[in-house]
């Protein structure tokens, strides 16, 4: 009974190891899906400003992808925000006048928060595999 | 691999067939400002301030068309028709008035999706009051799900979005009731006929209408997200 009792918590241990590293890399994968993109869910990610006065020619990176951050991963109730008014706008394509919403870039796209949404099944199932492989 | 152009047409369609709220075939009168019943109410019929809506049954031309709602009681519809031309790429609104016209029965008004729409790769200039519709298909997953590589089952999901853009400062009436009836019509499950195969509404992300964002410019759009997945066969071309 003894060997098997401990059998029973050394499985539990590794299970409880096994879960917090899933929860870990599914909240990682989320935030990269909606930010940089993800081909498991289809998300294009932010896009990252390259032309035009005002953007910096050569330069990856952007104050709208530089926005979105995660929080809380510690407490078991991860967050993943943006502080940037026109993350909004961006998501769903809405233009700040009257007529279709323009993209100035090639790199990412809309819906990133819909489309991560959408796949999240596919981040966990992902991550799960990975990590009982 | 599916045909996203019937795919979207497909969506499309279900969407054009909503129906927010209508009188069914009633008996109604004209007035210089809109509408006016003797039995029945507007106001259980669902109609509210800001929705698009469409007449017919008159007699006269002039209150026969589109127009959007500006006030409801019970009796009385208190509407701003429209007429939108486009001429040689050039578009103009006309805002005629109703005519008095008499009580009679098989008249019909009638909420459905907006009449201007700027559906995919399609432009549309807004105009101030109006109620509108932005579409936007977006694939986003292609899987062969199951083997064989020639003939296997191959899984297609992406996401449907209709933008919803009504007058601002009007109240919640009329976009939220426009999204609740589309979403019932994209229901977790729904199957819809897609060219020679079928998109399946998702049950697992079910249609998620989202909050009213006014945008300061006159406008406010509710985003309504639905998800789709559909299978084919996969082929592998020669």
């Amino acid at each position: 009974m003894g060997a098997f009792a401990d059998q029973v918590r050394q499985f539990t241990a590794k299970a409880e190891q096994l879960s917090n590293d899933v929860y870990a890399n599914v909240v990682s994968a989320t935030f990269n899906s909606i930010v940089n993109g993800s081909p498991i869910t289809g998300s294009p990610g932010q896009p990252v400003g390259q032309y035009g006065p005002g953007y910096h020619p050569g330069e990856v990176g952007g104050a709208l992808k530089a926005s979105w951050q995660v929080s809380g991963i510690e407490t078991g109730d991860a967050l993943i925000s943006t502080y940037s008014p026109y993350a909004v706008q961006n998501e769903y394509g809405i233009s700040a006048t009257d007529g279709p919403y323009v993209q100035h870039t090639t790199i990412g796209g809309r819906h990133s928060v819909a489309q991560t949404i959408g796949g999240f099944g596919r981040i966990v199932a992902d991550e799960v595999a990975k990590a009982t492989k | 691999m599916i045909s996203h152009l019937a795919n979207t047409l497909a969506l499309r369609n279900r969407a054009l067939s909503v129906v927010v709220a209508t009188t069914g075939s009633a008996t109604l009168a004209a007035t210089a400002t809109g509408f006016t019943r003797a039995t029945g109410s507007f106001l259980t019929d669902g109609f509210s301030v800001g929705m698009d809506v469409v007449t017919s049954g008159f007699t006269n031309a002039a209150n026969n068309g589109n127009g959007v709602v500006v006030g409801v009681t019970a009796t009385t519809l208190t509407v701003s028709m429209y007429v939108v031309t486009i001429t040689n790429g050039a578009q103009s609104v006309t805002r005629p008035a109703t005519v008095i016209e008499a009580s009679a029965s098989g008249r019909t008004i009638a909420a459905k999706l907006p009449s201007m729409r700027a559906f995919e790769n399609v432009d549309l200039i807004p105009a101030a009051g109006i109620p509108y519709v932005e579409e936007d298909y977006a694939p986003a997953t292609h899987t062969l799900i199951a083997g064989p590589r020639q003939g296997g089952i191959a899984e297609e999901t992406g996401l449907y979005m209709l933008k919803l853009y009504g007058p601002t400062n009007v109240g919640v009436g009329a976009l939220r009731k426009l999204a609740d009836a589309l979403a019932a019509l994209f229901a977790g499950g729904t199957i819809l006929t897609s060219g020679a195969g079928a998109v399946r509404i998702r049950g697992d992300v079910a249609p998620v209408p989202a909050q009213i964002l006014p945008q300061g410019n006159g406008w406010s759009v509710l985003p309504l997200s639905v998800y789709w997945l559909a299978n084919s066969s996969n082929t592998i071309a020669a």
